[in-house]
């Protein structure tokens, strides 16, 4: 089985320079995107996701036409063109390679075939292309490679029901004999899965683990990847393992020279200069959070928790913290933090209590006896529902 | 479910002539209707109530089904010809296609019998007409006038085993009623039948008749007089699940009107306990929801985010949501716009009175808010905060609030400031109250569901069968041991 490295199809950056073209609050990143993304359709010739794409954006949404991609007639045209006499082609070695040649022929010429309607970007048709190729597929590498390639149409089109279904496939399959090679590109695909659903912390344990032996070049670059693998791993991660995987991994601070900020949020976070992680932060979320497609709708989430963890960690120290030093602490004023740690105080995720009159935060050692039986209480609640409805049967 | 499920298809082919013939499916309605009635036969003779209710409960599924040529084969199948109920049954079918009748002609073996078919299976057809008639709104008045006789008859006959059809046929009355009259005329006709009922000991056609009774109360809001029955009558203990689902949102919306919240939040809960799973009956429990979201605000919980995302709930409740969300963040003007505008959903949803009792709450919460993230808090930060107009506003307001109960705390008015105690003791002396009462639920469960098990009729014989050739064999082993023929190392072995 010969190595093949394999293509980034369909090409994942390209939904992304859309996301940033559609969202009028990204002006200013809206010429580079545009420029890249027509780059990208024309090296990959995406007729059908092109046209798709501006009828969607065509219709009377917004007033600015500059977060719009204007629909260039004779550029579809072209692609489009370009687009059936490949396919033509395609189809006609694919019956002679029925007629004449053998099975391992027919079998590449299918996956050809599917890896030509995943480029260009027709949904539909690729799945189905796809589909046929994995029945006709030979050996278990090839089959493996287009699971994996389906999961990437799943990412791309944002579409979560294919990525589940086919990354439990994938991971049934890479159980019965995957190669190491695919095992940790697989492991990347289910963290880039976990991070777009929320689940920061088994996102984090799976980027760290693939940090090594990182080579899935065709899902993710590897600076967004390690800024990933960084941003969660900064939620989740205990002090202790955050200084050993993220702060002294090497191919972290290869990474850092281009990515400043994601250094400073860690090392300050880790040394306890909060005004400066506060800055650090703030930058974070403007320049990489709300641009990324993926990461978007967790930005507001994901800003709320560190800074919890943040105001936690400070807390942590101190029995009683005057209101003015906390300020002075993290860069900002008494008002703001009064209003944040009140907010978190009464949503139960700090353990305080603020005395304004005297201008003091004092902490409490929360006893676990209380939180654990008020969970017992309330689950113990749900599951005595769902007993219920088991009587059902007594009647 | 598994061993009811079992016996269902073990009776079907019993009733069968060809063995082992497989049940097909899906039957058609008519077919379905004829197996039924075959059931419902069945469960008088043997006396056994669990077939009327395995009937009764595929009603709902079934009646979505029909149409009037599957009833009007259906009635044809089960009748002999020329019977008076036969002619009267048809006669409120109005006329349907001839193709309908070669449904008739099925061989359906399990409908051969020759005699006349037992009352119930009159009534079951009578119920699945008005429910026939009920689907379209001319025909309204025909089914009034047809559950009126179907009453009329039950009562006469009085028959036990007729109760569980009554008891739906009653449910349908009071439906006739609502869609084609006023429910306010049936009241005295429920009253008298309930009186009855209670006599006879007849607990389903009770329980249904207390509900169809408290809901046409409540639907003319007559709160006062709904209390009065439900404080006079004692609704049967062995009522179905669903009848009590059905009285516990009742009773929680009489009590949330009566100021008792919390008696409201545990009937309300209790109804969404026992009514069926969420996909089988959404609108009852969007209801449901709908009030105990409303009561729980009043009680000065706000209740869980994830209730509302349910995909059932998710569309229903949203307005609900908004109010949630403005009650959370304490801002009255928030919650002014949101009660605007989703005023006439409340209305509709009849919840607008008690979500108007909500605007002192707002404040309530705010002020409870404050107290968990302050110990101490001068009045003046407390006034900024809620938005009130003065100092003497917020003191007035935390004030009521504490001798109201909703915080623990004491106002310092010489230095204008609010203290709050810590309130962390939940794990106090109520936890042994609270453990016993879900420890007793969890038990009496347990011995309802050992009760209610139900033994294969001949197993025992078996038992019996294996018990004698094992005294058969000891016996024979004893003479052995008696007779010198077998020793003590020969028995060694059979440890």
């Amino acid at each position: 089985m010969a190595e093949e490295v394999v293509l980034p199809i369909p090409n994942l950056a390209v939904p992304q320079n859309l996301y940033v073209l559609s969202n009028p609050a990204l002006k200013h990143l809206h010429e580079k995107a545009k420029k890249e993304l027509l780059e990208g359709i024309k090296a990959d010739e995406m007729g059908p996701w092109y046209r798709s794409v501006t009828s969607a954006l065509s219709p009377p949404s917004s007033g600015s036409s500059t977060c719009q991609l204007p629909l260039d007639q004779s550029l579809l045209d072209s692609l489009e063109k370009a687009n059936e006499e490949e396919l033509k082609r395609l189809d006609e070695r694919l019956e002679a390679a029925e007629k004449t040649e053998g099975e391992a022929e027919i079998s590449a010429t299918l996956k050809a075939r599917a890896d030509y309607l995943t480029k260009i970007g027709d949904k539909d048709r690729a799945l189905e292309a796809q589909k046929l190729a994995l029945e006709k597929a030979a050996g278990l590498g090839s089959r493996i490679d287009i699971v994996l390639t389906v999961v990437r149409i799943g990412f791309f089109f944002s579409d979560t029901s294919i990525v589940t279904e086919y990354m439990a496939k994938a991971e049934k399959l890479i159980d019965e004999g995957g190669d190491w090679d695919r095992r940790n590109r697989l492991k990347v695909y289910r963290a880039l899965h976990f991070i777009s659903i929320r689940q920061f912390k088994r996102a984090a344990d799976l980027f760290l683990d693939a940090l090594s032996t990182f080579t899935a070049l065709e899902v993710i670059s590897f600076n967004d990847f390690v800024a990933m693998a960084v941003v969660s791993g900064a939620l989740t991660l205990g002090r202790v393992d955050l200084k050993k995987k993220v702060i002294t991994a090497p191919e972290v601070n290869q990474v850092i020279p281009e990515l400043p900020v994601l250094g400073d949020l860690v090392k300050n976070l880790y040394e306890c200069h909060y005004d400066k992680f506060f800055v650090a932060l703030a930058t974070l979320e403007q320049s990489f959070l709300i641009p990324s497609r993926i990461l978007h709708p967790h930005a507001r989430y994901y800003v709320r928790e560190m800074r919890i963890l943040a105001y936690a960690q400070l807390l942590e120290s101190y029995r009683s913290l005057t209101l003015e030093s906390l300020a002075r602490a993290f860069g900002v004023s008494v008002e703001f933090i009064d209003g944040e740690i009140s907010r978190f105080i009464a949503n139960s995720r700090l353990h305080a209590r603020i005395d304004r009159v005297n201008g003091i935060v004092e902490t409490t050692r929360p006893s676990s006896k209380n939180a654990q039986y008020e969970t017992v209480v309330r689950q113990g609640d749900v599951l005595l529902n769902e007993v219920q409805r088991l009587s059902k049967v007594l009647y | 479910m598994a061993d009811i499920e079992m016996k269902d298809d073990k009776s079907k082919d019993k009733k069968e002539e060809v063995k082992e013939e497989p049940k097909p499916e899906p039957l058609t309605p008519a077919a379905e209707i004829k197996q039924n009635a075959a059931q419902i036969a069945r469960a008088v003779s043997t006396l056994e109530p669990r077939f009327t209710h395995r009937v009764l409960r595929s009603l709902t599924a079934l009646r979505k089904k029909v149409d009037e040529a599957a009833i009007k084969s259906a009635v044809e199948g089960v009748y002999t010809k020329d019977s008076e109920a036969k002619k009267t049954l048809l006669s409120w079918l109005p006329a349907t296609s001839p193709g309908s009748l070669e449904e008739s002609m099925e061989v359906d073996s399990s409908a051969k019998n020759a005699s006349e078919p037992v009352p119930e299976v009159e009534v079951y057809l009578r119920l699945l007409i008005i429910y026939q008639l009920l689907s379209s709104k001319d025909t309204y008045a025909g089914a009034l006038d047809l559950a009126h006789q179907t009453v009329e008859k039950m009562q006469a006959w009085n028959r036990r085993s007729m109760d569980a059809i009554a008891a739906k046929v009653w449910f349908a009355v009071m439906r006739a009623y609502e869609l084609g009259g006023d429910l306010a005329d049936a009241r005295p006709l429920f009253l008298a039948a309930q009186r009855t009922a209670s006599l006879r000991h007849d607990d389903e056609a009770q329980a249904s008749l207390i509900n169809c009774l408290l809901r046409s109360y409540i639907a003319y809001n007559l709160y006062s007089q709904a209390d009065k029955l439900v404080s006079k009558t004692t609704f049967p203990a062995s009522a179905s699940n669903a009848q009590f689902a059905r009285y516990h949102y009742y009773l929680g919306r009489i009590r949330a009107v009566q100021l008792n919240y919390t008696d409201a939040h545990t009937h309300l809960q209790q109804a969404v306990r026992r009514a069926p799973p969420a996909r089988t009956a959404p609108g009852f429990y969007q209801t449901v929801n709908k009030y105990l979201v409303v009561v729980e605000l009043l009680m000065g919980d706000i209740p869980d985010r994830g209730l509302f995302r349910q995909e059932v709930l998710e569309k229903a409740l949203g307005a609900y949501f908004d109010i949630v969300k403005a009650v959370r963040t304490g801002s009255l003007a928030q919650f002014q716009t949101t009660l605007q505008k989703h005023k006439d959903q409340f209305e509709a949803d009849k919840t607008y009175s008690l979500i108007v009792r909500l605007r002192q709450n707002v404040i309530k919460t705010g002020i409870r808010r404050l107290s968990l993230s302050y110990s101490r808090i001068s009045l003046r930060d407390i006034c900024v905060k809620l938005n009130l107009d003065s100092e003497e506003d917020a003191e007035y307001i935390v004030g009521k609030a504490i001798r109201d109960g909703v915080i623990e705390g004491k106002i310092v008015h010489e230095k204008g400031w609010m203290e709050c105690m810590t309130q962390k003791n939940n794990y106090g002396p109520e936890v042994s109250e609270l453990f016993g009462r879900r420890i007793a639920f969890c038990l009496n469960l347990h011995n309802q569901s050992v009760k209610a098990m139900r033994y294969p009729l001949n197993a025992h014989r078996k038992e019996l069968a294996a018990a004698e050739g094992a005294r058969e064999r000891e016996k024979e082993l004893a003479k052995g041991i008696q007779d010198g023929e077998i020793d003590d190392e020969d028995l060694g072995g059979d440890f």
